[in-house]
């Protein structure tokens, strides 16, 4: 009987529990004919303590497989409202990024100032774990932004401009040679697909 | 009660009020005559009465007196010397006063007594009231005895139009109330309204003016007041100015003012007394006191509960961190440490000064650092009860509503997030709509053209900018 | 207290019908266009209808009708709220509960009567207005000129679907009033209409007209862009809740039409009782 109660009460105790672990940013990578989805989520364990990123990973076909995955190794329910980064690796990007966009434009928690970068050779998940402060990666692109080094192309406009003429400019990261995370230039994108990449400063010549 | 007759006879008088009171060992009956042969017997009560003036004008000009008798006029008029001395028929009256410290006369061959006021008991000084302080600006306040409140409101309004008039309530206090308006400034239909009111009630007792303002105000389920309560002359007389009425009780330095509009709650009389940008900077202050107050704990919860995505990402991260360990879900725990806030305010004002550091200590430390080191409640918790309670104390006038208001905010948050406290405070809204006191509109600078009003709503208008004939004396308010 | 409808209320009302729909409207650039254009039809066709004589809106058969015409729009109003509330916060929510509770703000607030509904919504019109113009003045740099399009014919088709919302509610409303407003209806449907018109060309010119197709509350989802630096990012809840307001204002306010055949025939009930 006590140890009934003991559990029963313990029982409760998990139910009450309120941790969350919002996403900081997600890299989808394209593996054979499947798709691989990463997700960078941030833990605080104490006041005094850095917020920590911690990785997940799922395989699937499409992204509400790759979504439902991931929560599912969580173990929790995904806390997409603060995702500020969506990485993609060259494959997914020449698979055409019509599709992702309007889904994620439609998706109730994701945020419309979602950016979206072009990882330039190289595997996208790999370059999200190459740092382990939350946000630096968003914090670059936005200051990328802000400077004009780098297309200011949140989600909104992206599918903005693909829906009106399936072109678009998507800013691109690589790892360089000190492995760190660099702007690579700009991912241009023609029929909704990745055709080309302008290099750094030649961004301005791209409008004309 | 039967019939009380005196007769013409003074011992049979005398024996007559030692039967009223038999067992009343307070009553005093000292018997004077003088060497002409006139007799008299004074009736008093020791404690309420000032000896002085019954030794030298009482008892010394019976003494002294020439006359061999004398009519209960010739008494009043001619023997005594005193201010207000009267022939008094009416037993009710008699008695009213009698009870209240006037000496009553009896003399041989008269059946008339004659009463005498020799009011003087011991009274509280008009000090500072303890919760309307001022900054600057006159320090006087009421206390428990009538006739000095109403000097003190007469004192600041020079006017034959200020009106007082008595009133009796209570079938066993038998406690006088007074009406106290500006004849013509305020409406006459107020007057009457309120005078309607106070014959409908019949209370057995009346102990303070909340006896009454519950039981004629308007609203009597509202937490929201529409009837004013002020410890301050000053207060009384800028009221009355205004058009107000005064409800001034016997025994209590509450006075009630009527009608009472919510922006009323708002202000201080502070605010009249300092510069006007220092003072409607105190009333922004205020109304966001009150906002916050009433609004913060809903809003947090809600935001915990249901809104995570408008909580900047690295705060979220720090607060919930700090809910780890937590054992009760966000909603609980705020209600339950507000409960304790209320508990600590509650005990805090009861505490015998001696033991205030006790609470401080208890109240501070033990509830606020050490349920946070120990995960009984989490830090964010207890900041936002902490500034809840801070910001409630700036609307003294508003505690009720504000209590009231914040639990139920805080359960409309944790049903429905922001979009139920949004639409409780519509209702909270709708129902203030739908309120007035005394047949004013509870938000009357919701009213347009009632530019008066609005000259002295939420903000104060410098003194220099308000119209000198802001309540002009309406032709047809005039008493004739 | 002396019942009398102030013509500043009355506006404050008429303001609320386009400006609950800020919430619900699909936008693209004809949108702020259609808009305008379908308020001023309205107010006219308010204004002329408030010219109707007093004693023909006192007629009961005309207390009727206009309950039965409000009905419609009650409910469109409150299955429209519910939609929007369980889609953006509360998915899992049971939407009877929902439905429940909406209903009864509804109620609460009509019961105090049309006078004091309008009386209501002044305060709500102006916390509407001014946070619409505090989303509207934080976006303006992220704002593309280039997105703007001159009147075309396809904005017909989009006024006839506002004037299909917004002229029903606003006739009823118009026509039991107590007072004859046509000043009221015009001043508010214009004003009302003005900020339904700048707040969908927000969205035009920051979504462009794609993306906005995508949405299922643009309005709303644009507004979430508003920042002021890392706080209040994701505040469109905060510029839904006004809005959501004025919503249950507008069902508020036709609930009361609905009572009030219901309450003439309670006060004669009352009255033949006391006599």
């Amino acid at each position: 009987m006590k140890r009934l109660l003991f559990a029963l009460s313990l029982l409760l105790l998990c139910g009450c529990a309120r941790e969350v672990s919002p996403v900081s940013g997600l890299a989808l990578d394209r593996i054979g004919d499947q798709y691989r989805m990463t997700a960078e989520i941030v833990r605080q364990d104490s006041l005094d303590a850095a917020a920590a990123p911690a990785y997940l990973s799922a395989t699937g076909r499409d992204l509400p497989e790759l979504l439902r995955g991931i929560e599912r190794v969580l173990g929790n329910e995904l806390y997409l409202d603060h995702a500020q980064v969506l990485l993609i690796d060259e494959e997914v990007a020449s698979d055409g990024i019509l599709e992702l966009a309007d889904y994620l434009c439609q998706h109730e928690d994701m945020r419309l100032s979602l950016r979206i970068a072009v990882v330039r050779g190289g595997d996208a998940a790999a370059l999200m774990q190459q740092d382990d402060e939350v946000f630096a990666l968003s914090d670059l692109l936005d200051l990328a932004a802000e400077q004009h080094t780098l297309p200011d192309m949140p989600l909104y406009r992206v599918t903005e401009v693909l829906h009106a003429d399936g072109t678009a400019i998507l800013p691109a990261l690589k790892i360089d040679e000190f492995k760190q995370i660099a702007p690579a230039g700009v991912a241009v994108f023609a029929n909704e697909k990745l055709s080309c990449y302008l290099d750094g400063d030649m961004e301005d010549g791209l409008d004309a | 009660m039967e019939e009380i007759v005196f007769t013409t006879n003074l011992e049979q008088n005398i024996r007559l009020m030692q039967e009223i009171f038999q067992g009343d060992n307070t009553l005093v009956v000292r018997r004077a005559q003088s060497p002409h042969g006139l007799t008299c017997a004074a009736f008093f009560f020791d404690g309420m009465v000032n000896g002085i003036a019954i030794n030298q004008s009482i008892v010394r000009p019976i003494v002294s007196s020439t006359f061999r008798r004398a009519t209960a006029e010739e008494l009043a008029q001619t023997i005594l010397q005193i201010n207000d001395s009267r022939v008094e028929t009416d037993n009710n009256k008699l008695f009213a006063s009698f009870l209240y410290g006037d000496t009553v006369i009896f003399t041989e061959g008269e059946s008339r007594p004659v009463v005498v006021n020799t009011k003087g008991f011991a009274l509280r000084s008009a000090s500072e009231p303890e919760n309307e302080r001022v900054l600057s600006g006159p320090r006087e306040g009421f206390t428990e005895c009538f006739m000095p409140n109403l000097a003190l409101i007469r004192r600041r309004l020079n006017d034959k139009r200020l009106k007082f008039t008595f009133l009796r309530i209570g079938t066993r206090t038998n406690t006088v109330v007074c009406l106290c308006y500006l004849d013509g400034v305020c409406e006459h239909k107020l007057i009457g309204e309120i005078k309607k009111r106070l014959s409908q009630i019949d209370p057995d007792s009346i102990l303070d003016s909340n006896y009454l303002s519950e039981r004629i105000r308007d609203h009597r389920w509202s937490p929201f007041p529409t009837m004013g309560t002020t410890e301050r002359p000053d207060v009384v007389a800028a009221r009355l100015v205004e058009g107000r009425c005064a409800i001034i009780v016997d025994g209590s330095p509450v006075v009630l003012t009527a009608p009472y509009l919510l922006q009323e709650c708002f202000q201080s009389n502070d605010d009249y007394y300092v510069n006007f940008l220092q003072a409607n900077l105190s009333r922004i202050l205020r109304l966001t006191g009150f906002v916050f107050s009433v609004c913060v704990p809903a809003v947090y919860v809600a935001l915990m509960l249901y809104h995570r995505e408008l909580v900047p990402a690295r705060l979220l991260f720090a607060v919930s961190a700090a809910q780890r360990g937590v054992p009760l879900p966000s909603g609980w725990e705020t209600l339950l440490m507000l409960f304790v806030l209320e508990a600590l305010k509650e005990a805090g004002a009861r505490t015998p000064g001696a033991m205030g550091q006790t609470m401080s200590i208890v109240g501070g430390l033990v509830l606020g650092q050490a349920a946070v080191s120990a995960r009984f409640a989490a830090a964010p918790t207890v900041i936002v009860v902490a500034i809840a309670g801070v910001t409630g104390l700036m609307v003294p006038k508003l505690q009720t509503a504000a209590l009231y208001l914040r639990f139920g905010l805080l359960a409309a948050a944790a049903a429905y997030g922001l979009y139920g406290v949004g639409i409780a405070m519509a209702l909270v809204l709708a129902w203030l709509c739908n309120m007035h006191s005394f047949s004013i509109p509870y938000l009357l600078n919701l009213v347009p053209r009632v530019g008066i009003e609005h000259e002295d709503a939420y903000l104060r208008a410098p003194w220099f900018f308000m119209r000198h004939d802001r309540f002009p004396v309406k032709k047809e308010d005039r008493h004739h | 207290m002396r019942e009398k409808m102030f013509p500043r209320w009355g506006a404050a009302l008429f303001a609320l019908l386009p400006l609950s729909e800020i919430l619900y409207c699909p936008v693209d650039q004809q949108t702020g266009y259609a808009a305008i254009l379908a308020s001023l039809i309205t107010a006219l066709i308010c204004s002329g209808a408030a010219l109707l004589p007093p004693t023909v809106r006192k007629l009961n058969f005309m207390s009727w009708l206009l309950a039965i015409c409000a009905l419609w729009p009650l409910i469109q109003s409150l299955s429209r709220m519910t939609a929007f509330v369980r889609q953006t916060v509360f998915p899992e929510r049971s939407l009877w509960g929902l439905v429940f509770a909406l209903t009864l703000s509804a109620i609460l607030i009509a019961r105090i009567g049309l006078i004091r509904c309008a009386m209501w919504s002044l305060p709500v019109f102006v916390t509407a207005g001014l946070l619409i113009a505090l989303s509207g003045a934080l976006t303006i740099s992220d704002l593309h000129i280039s997105y703007l399009q001159a009147p075309m014919w396809s904005l017909g088709v989009q006024c006839g679907r506002f004037l299909r919302v917004i002229l029903p509610c606003a006739l009823v409303i118009s026509l039991s009033l107590p007072e004859q407003m046509p000043g009221a209806a015009a001043r508010g449907m214009a004003i009302g209409g003005a900020l339904l018109s700048l707040i969908s060309l927000r969205t035009a010119l920051l979504l462009g007209s794609h993306t906005a197709a995508l949405l299922a509350y643009p309005n709303f989802v644009a507004a979430g862009l508003a920042s002021v630096g890392d706080f209040a990012r994701h505040g469109e809840v905060f510029f839904a809740l006004p809005l959501l307001l004025c919503d249950l204002g507008r069902a508020a306010a036709l609930g009361c039409v609905v009572l009030q055949p219901v309450r003439k025939i309670a006060s004669k009930k009352a009255v033949k009782r006391h006599a």
